[in-house]
C-alpha cells in the first residue's frame, strides 16, 4: 500500500497541477469524464449485457403495464411486484462489474478527496492538531513527555492538552501567514513530523498522517504512514471542509465534491452509453 | 392524426339526423353526417395522381 | 436529468450515515450500478402512488360516464380466431380423434359451421364479426375497391393521405402536418360498445384494424398495416445474377456488386421515401455481404451491425434504421436469408415491417401497446399480411423458409395471447391467428392429386402442413381451456374455410369475349390495371378479387350504362350468362352463381360494392392476371403458383367453424351474429343497426 501511495502521489499531484488556480467544479468536471468513460467501459466488458438488456426490457414492460391497466388495482400491484423482482435481478447483475470498477475508482476518489475534500488554512484561523498515541505506549497514570517546535508563521493558541482516557495530545495552533510547513513533534524523545498548509490554492492537503494499517493508508495517502509499534498511532489536523461552487451556490461539505463528481460521472456514462454501445 | 373538431349544427337538423341515422343503418348520427359530407366531397376532390396510385398498388400482396 | 437526483440522494444518505469516510467511496461506485434501477424504482413508486391516488376518481369518472348499467352474464369472453380454418378438415380430424381439445370443447358446449359473409374473404368477414353488420353497413366489400374516377384499384380498408402543407428550405421539404391515416371500415366495433359500458377489451390482430380503433381497452392492429415502404408487403432480393428486373408481383430486385474481391459484395437497401427532400428520394442503407464459401457462412453488415448467416437459414429480426434528416430516423425490422453463395450470391430480405417499439405509424391502441408487447416478447411481425407468401410464390424462398416464418409469427401471436389472457380479469379478449389461412393457401397443392401447382414435386416435406397446423391450433385451444375459470366463455372460430384453387378465371377476358368490354385500338391487352380498356365501349369490368362492376353513367368517370332499368337489365343478362359458367376444357362448372349485390346488401355504403359478386365453384377463383387488371389471355388457365388454395368462392362452400364452451340456441349461426351475441353476454342489448341475432338466449346464462 505504501509503495502504491508513493507512486500515486506524484502522479495525481501532476495531473491535478493544471487546476491549482481554478474553481473546484472545473477540476471535478474534467476528472469525471475519463472516470465515466473508464467505468462505462469496464461495465460493458464485465457485465452480462444481454441479461441486463433483457431485465431492463422487463422493467419497462412493467411500467407500461401499470399505465395500461391503471383501472385495475390488482394488475398495478402485480406489475409493481414484477418490477421489483426485476430490479433486484438487475442489481445482482450489476454486482459483478462493480467488483471490477470499485477498486480503481476508490483509489482515484481517495486521491481526489485530498484535493477537493478540504481547504487550506488561512492566516488568522486556528486549527486543532490531535496526536493519537498508541494505548500501550503510555502506562496508566504517566503523562508522556511531548513538545512541538513552532515554525515561524504559526503560533500556539493554547497550551497543549493531554487527555489520558483517550491517549490524545491536542494543540490549538494559530495561523499567522501563508505557508507550507512540516511540524516537528517530540513525544517521549522520538520525533514525528506532520505537514500543514496554509494556502488558497487547490493543492494536496493531508488531514491525517495515517497509522500503518491498510485502511489507514488507503484512506489517507498524502503522507507516509507512521511506524508500526511507535508511540504515535496517528496525527490529525482539522482542516476546514472543502466547498464546491455550482451556479452561484457554494456547498461547503467535505463530500460535496463527491456528489458533484458522481452526478457528472453518471451524466458522462449516460451520454456515452449509446455511442460506446454499453447497456447500463 | 386523429383529431376531432366540433361543428355547430341546428338542433332541429341534428334531431332529424338522429332519427334517420338508425333507419339508414348507421351506427351513430356522427357516422351519418361524416358519410354525407364525404360523399359530397368526393364529387369535388380530384383523384390522386395515377403514379401515386400505381405506386400504392405495388405489393398489395393478396391480390396480385 | 431528474433521474439522477435519486441517485445523488442515495449517495448523500450513504455518506451521512457512514461514520468512516472510507465508506463514502463505495457510494459513487455502487451508485453507478444502481442508478438505472434506482431511477426505475423511483418512477415506479411515483407511478404506483399516482395510480393509487387517482384510482378512486377514475372509477368515479367511469361510473358517471357509463351510458347504462349493464349486468354482465359472463366474466370473460375469450375468442380465438383461426383465420381460414376449414370445416371439412376440422370435422374429419375431429372424427379421427386428431383434435382432442376441439372435441372436448364441442362435447362441453357446441360445434357448428359458421356462415361467412358474401364474399367469404378475411377483410369482409372480420369486419362483419367486428361490427355485427353486413358489408353494406361496414363498407368493406373486398380487399380492393376501385376509384370510379380512374378505374384504378385502391386498398379498401385504409386511406393514407399525402401532406400538402410543406415548408421549403432549399432542397429540404419540411412537412407541416402528419399525413392523415383513415380506417375506411365504418359502423361501430362491438368492443367500442363494450367500452362505453366500462367493459375492457384486448383485441389482438383482428383484421381491418389499421389505424386502430379508440375504445376502452387495448388493440394491436393487423390487416392492412403496411410495411415500411408503404406497401402490403414487398420483399427485397439482392443478387449478383444479371437482369435487375423486378418481380411481376410483390417483390423488388436489387443488384449486388462485387466489392474488390470475389468474396465481398455490396448493395443498397432502399427504404421509405424521404418526404423531407424534393422528389421524395428513398432513404438508403448500404449493405455488405462477405462470404466464406469454405465454411458455408456469410457475414452481412448493415446499419453498423454484422450478422453471421448460414445459407438458407433465416436470421432473427434485424433492425434497419433509415435516416431521414439529422436526428430523425425511421426504423423497421426484417429477416434476412442468404439463398445462394456459390457462383452467384443472393440475399433475401423479408418485407420491412414497422418496428413495434417505436412505430413509424399508429399500429396499436393505446399507442404504446405495441411497445409494451415489444418489451414483453421482443420484436415481432407487424405487417398486416406478415407471412411472406409472395417470396414463396416467386420461388425466392422455399416451403421450409415460408413455414419457419409462419410458425415463428404464430408463436409470437401465442405469446401475445397468453400475455393478455393472464392479465384479463374481466372483459373480452380476441386474438386472431393467421397461420392457418396462410398455410391453407400455400400448401393446399399437396393435399390433392394432380394440383397444377404441385406438378413435378414428389414426396413434398410439407404434405401434411395443413393438418399439422390444425393440430397446433388444437394445442392452443387446450392451453386456453386450462386457464378458464368460473364465468369464462371461450369461442373458437374461423371467418371462412378454404378450398382448392386449381383454375383461374379471367373475368375481364370473358367480358371481352362476350362483347361487354372493349380494348383501345392497338392497345396491348397485357397491360395491367385495365390500362388497355376503351371505356367508351365498355359496359362491365372486373377490379379487385370478388366481383364485376358495371360502367355506369354518372358513377364511373366514363360510364356508358344508364343507371336504373338499363343497368338492371345488363346485370340480369350478365348473371344469366355467368350462373353455371362451364370450364369446357375440364368439363366442370366454374361459377355456381353470380349474386346481385343490390339484393345481397343493405345499408348506406352498398353503392360502393361491385354490382355482381361471383360465387366460384370448388377449384376456381379469379385468375392472377385478372386480379392485376390484365385483359389478355384465355378465360380459364391453370394456377401453377404455390398459392394453391383459396376461399374467394361461393361463400356457401366455405363456411367457418364455431366452437364454444356453452350450448347455443341457433341452428345456423353466422359470423355476423357474434358481435350482438358478445354484447348479450355482457348484458347489453345489441344496437339497433346491428343485423346479426344473438346465438344464445340470455336466459341460458342466467340459469347457469
Amino acid at each position: 500500500m505504501k509503495l502504491l501511495n508513493d507512486l500515486l502521489r506524484p502522479v495525481f499531484d501532476l495531473l491535478q497541477s493544471p487546476f491549482i488556480g481554478l474553481p473546484a467544479f472545473v477540476g471535478i468536471l474534467v476528472w469525471s469524464i475519463p472516470v465515466g468513460v473508464f467505468a462505462l467501459w469496464v461495465f460493458g466488458k464485465t457485465s452480462n449485457q444481454e441479461r441486463i438488456a433483457e431485465v431492463k426490457r422487463r422493467i419497462f414492460a412493467g411500467l407500461f403495464e401499470i399505465r395500461l391497466f391503471n383501472d385495475d388495482l390488482r394488475a398495478i400491484m402485480r406489475a409493481q411486484g414484477e418490477i421489483l423482482r426485476h430490479v433486484l435481478h438487475y442489481q445482482a447483475l450489476a454486482l459483478k462489474p462493480m467488483i471490477f470498477i470499485l477498486p480503481p475508482l476508490v483509489l482515484v476518489m481517495v486521491q481526489l478527496h485530498q484535493f477537493y475534500g478540504f481547504r487550506g488554512l488561512r492566516p488568522g484561523e486556528e486549527v486543532l492538531l490531535t496526536v493519537q498515541l498508541a494505548p500501550d505506549s503510555v502506562e496508566a497514570g504517566r503523562r508522556p513527555e511531548f513538545s512541538l517546535e513552532m515554525p515561524p508563521g504559526l503560533h500556539a493558541a493554547m497550551d497543549p492538552v493531554w487527555i489520558p482516557s483517550l491517549h490524545q495530545i491536542t494543540w490549538r495552533l494559530g495561523v499567522d501567514d501563508w505557508g507550507d510547513w512540516d511540524l516537528a513533534i517530540n513525544v517521549d524523545g522520538t520525533k514525528f513530523s506532520k505537514s500543514i498548509r496554509a494556502t488558497e490554492e487547490l493543492i494536496r492537503l493531508s488531514p491525517e498522517r495515517p497509522p500503518s494499517n491498510f485502511m489507514g493508508q488507503l484512506e489517507w495517502p498524502s503522507e507516509p504512514p507512521l511506524d508500526e509499534g511507535g508511540a504515535v498511532h496517528s496525527m490529525t489536523l482539522g482542516y476546514a471542509e472543502g466547498s464546491v461552487g455550482i451556479l452561484g451556490w457554494d456547498f461547503e461539505w467535505a463530500f460535496a465534491w463527491m456528489v458533484v463528481f458522481f452526478v457528472l460521472t453518471m451524466v458522462v456514462a449516460l451520454v456515452l452509453r449509446k455511442p460506446m454501445g454499453v447497456e447500463l | 392524426m386523429f383529431g376531432f373538431t366540433k361543428v355547430k349544427l341546428e338542433k332541429s337538423l341534428v334531431d332529424r339526423i338522429s332519427r334517420f341515422s338508425e333507419i339508414a343503418g348507421y351506427s351513430s348520427p356522427e357516422e351519418f353526417i361524416t358519410h354525407a359530407l364525404e360523399k359530397e366531397l368526393a364529387q369535388l376532390e380530384d383523384a390522386d395522381s395515377e403514379e401515386e396510385i400505381k405506386k400504392r398498388l405495388q405489393g398489395l400482396g393478396y391480390m396480385s | 436529468m431528474t433521474c439522477l437526483r435519486p441517485a445523488a440522494v442515495l449517495l448523500a444518505c450513504i455518506a451521512v450515515a457512514a461514520p468512516s469516510t472510507a465508506d463514502a467511496y463505495i457510494g459513487p461506485g455502487a451508485g453507478f450500478a444502481v442508478l438505472g434501477s434506482f431511477a426505475v424504482i423511483f418512477v415506479t413508486m411515483l407511478l404506483a402512488g399516482a395510480s393509487l391516488l387517482v384510482w378512486p376518481f377514475r372509477m368515479l369518472w367511469r361510473a358517471i360516464r357509463r351510458r347504462t348499467k349493464s349486468k354482465p352474464l359472463v366474466k370473460r369472453l375469450i375468442v380465438l380466431g383461426f383465420d381460414g380454418q376449414e370445416t371439412t378438415i376440422t370435422e374429419r380430424m375431429m372424427a379421427e380423434g386428431e383434435l382432442p381439445n376441439f372435441q372436448k370443447l364441442a362435447a362441453s358446449g357446441c360445434y357448428s359451421r359458421l356462415r361467412s359473409t358474401f364474399p367469404s374473404i378475411t377483410p369482409v368477414a372480420w369486419s362483419s364479426f367486428t361490427t355485427g353488420t353486413n358489408p353494406g353497413k361496414h363498407n368493406i366489400f373486398d380487399f380492393l375497391d376501385r376509384d370510379p374516377r380512374t378505374y384504378l384499384p385502391r386498398l379498401s380498408s385504409t386511406e393514407i393521405g399525402s401532406v400538402d402543407k410543406v415548408l421549403k428550405l432549399g432542397k429540404l421539404r419540411i412537412p407541416l402536418a402528419k399525413p392523415s391515416i383513415r380506417l375506411l371500415r365504418k359502423s361501430k366495433p362491438f368492443w367500442t360498445v363494450l367500452g362505453e359500458h366500462n367493459i375492457w377489451s384486448t383485441i389482438i390482430r383482428v383484421p381491418i384494424t389499421f389505424p386502430p380503433d379508440k375504445f376502452y381497452g387495448a388493440q394491436l392492429g393487423a390487416m392492412c398495416i403496411p410495411d415500411l415502404l408503404g406497401t402490403q408487403g414487398t420483399f427485397l432480393h439482392f443478387t449478383t445474377r444479371p437482369g435487375g428486373e423486378s418481380f411481376q408481383e410483390g417483390g423488388l430486385q436489387f443488384e449486388l456488386r462485387a466489392n474488390g474481391s470475389e468474396n465481398s459484395f455490396e448493395g443498397t437497401i432502399e427504404g421509405p421515401e424521404n418526404s423531407f427532400f424534393e422528389g421524395n428520394p428513398p432513404m438508403t442503407l448500404p449493405l455488405q455481404i462477405d462470404v466464406d464459401r469454405e465454411n458455408g457462412r456469410a457475414l452481412v453488415s448493415v446499419n453498423g451491425d454484422s450478422l453471421e448467416l448460414e445459407p438458407m437459414v433465416l436470421s432473427e429480426w434485424v433492425k434497419l434504421s433509415f435516416k431521414a434528416i439529422a436526428g430523425m430516423k425511421v426504423t423497421g425490422i426484417c429477416r434476412m436469408m442468404v439463398t445462394e453463395m456459390d457462383e452467384h450470391v443472393s440475399l433475401y430480405v423479408s418485407p420491412i415491417n414497422i418496428e413495434p417499439e417505436k412505430p413509424a405509424m399508429p399500429i396499436s391502441h393505446p399507442g404504446y401497446y405495441c411497445s409494451y408487447l415489444e418489451k414483453k416478447l421482443g420484436s415481432y411481425a407487424t405487417l398486416g399480411l406478415a407471412e411472406d407468401t409472395w417470396a414463396l410464390n416467386e420461388k425466392i424462398t422455399d416451403d421450409h423458409t415460408f413455414m419457419t416464418q409462419t410458425t415463428d409469427i404464430d408463436n409470437e401471436r401465442e405469446e401475445m395471447l397468453f400475455t393478455a389472457l393472464d392479465r384479463l380479469r374481466k372483459g373480452t379478449l380476441v386474438t386472431v391467428f393467421d397461420a392457418t389461412d396462410r398455410i391453407n393457401h400455400m400448401f393446399w397443392r399437396y393435399t390433392e392429386e394432380g394440383h397444377p401447382a404441385a406438378e413435378g414435386i414428389e414426396d413434398p416435406d410439407y404434405a401434411h402442413a395443413i393438418e399439422n397446423q390444425y393440430r397446433r391450433n388444437d394445442e392452443i385451444v387446450g392451453k386456453v381451456m386450462e386457464r378458464l375459470g368460473e364465468g369464462d366463455v371461450l369461442w373458437v372460430m374461423s371467418d371462412h374455410g378454404c378450398t382448392s384453387f386449381r383454375r383461374g378465371v379471367n373475368l375481364n377476358a370473358w367480358l371481352m369475349e362476350n362483347g361487354y368490354l372493349a380494348l383501345k385500338d392497338g392497345a396491348n391487352p397485357s397491360e395491367p390495371w385495365l390500362q388497355s380498356v376503351d371505356w367508351s365501349r365498355t359496359k362491365a369490368y372486373a377490379v379487385g378479387l370478388v366481383g364485376i362492376f358495371l360502367n355506369i353513367k354518372g358513377r364511373e368517370a366514363q360510364g356508358i350504362v344508364a343507371a336504373g332499368d338499363e343497368a338492371e337489365a345488363l346485370k340480369a343478362e350478365l348473371k344469366s350468362k355467368l350462373d353455371g359458367l362451364m370450364d369446357a376444357e375440364k368439363g366442370s362448372v366454374a361459377i355456381n352463381d353470380a349474386f346481385d349485390t343490390d339484393k345481397l346488401y343493405r345499408g348506406p355504403y352498398k353503392g360502393n360494392a361491385p354490382d355482381l359478386l361471383i360465387g366460384y365453384n370448388h377449384g376456381y377463383r379469379i385468375s392472377w392476371d385478372c386480379a392485376s387488371g390484365v385483359v389478355a389471355g384465355s378465360v380459364f388457365d391453370d394456377n401453377t403458383k404455390a398459392w394453391s388454395g383459396d376461399h374467394i368462392v361461393d361463400p356457401r362452400l366455405v363456411p367457418g367453424i364455431f366452437l364454444a364452451n356453452h350450448a347455443i340456441d341457433s341452428e345456423d349461426p353466422a359470423i355476423i351474429d357474434l358481435a350482438p351475441t358478445a354484447l348479450t353476454l355482457f348484458g347489453i342489448r345489441p344496437l339497433a343497426h346491428m343485423e346479426g341475432t344473438p346465438i344464445v338466449d340470455k336466459d341460458r346464462f342466467k340459469r347457469s
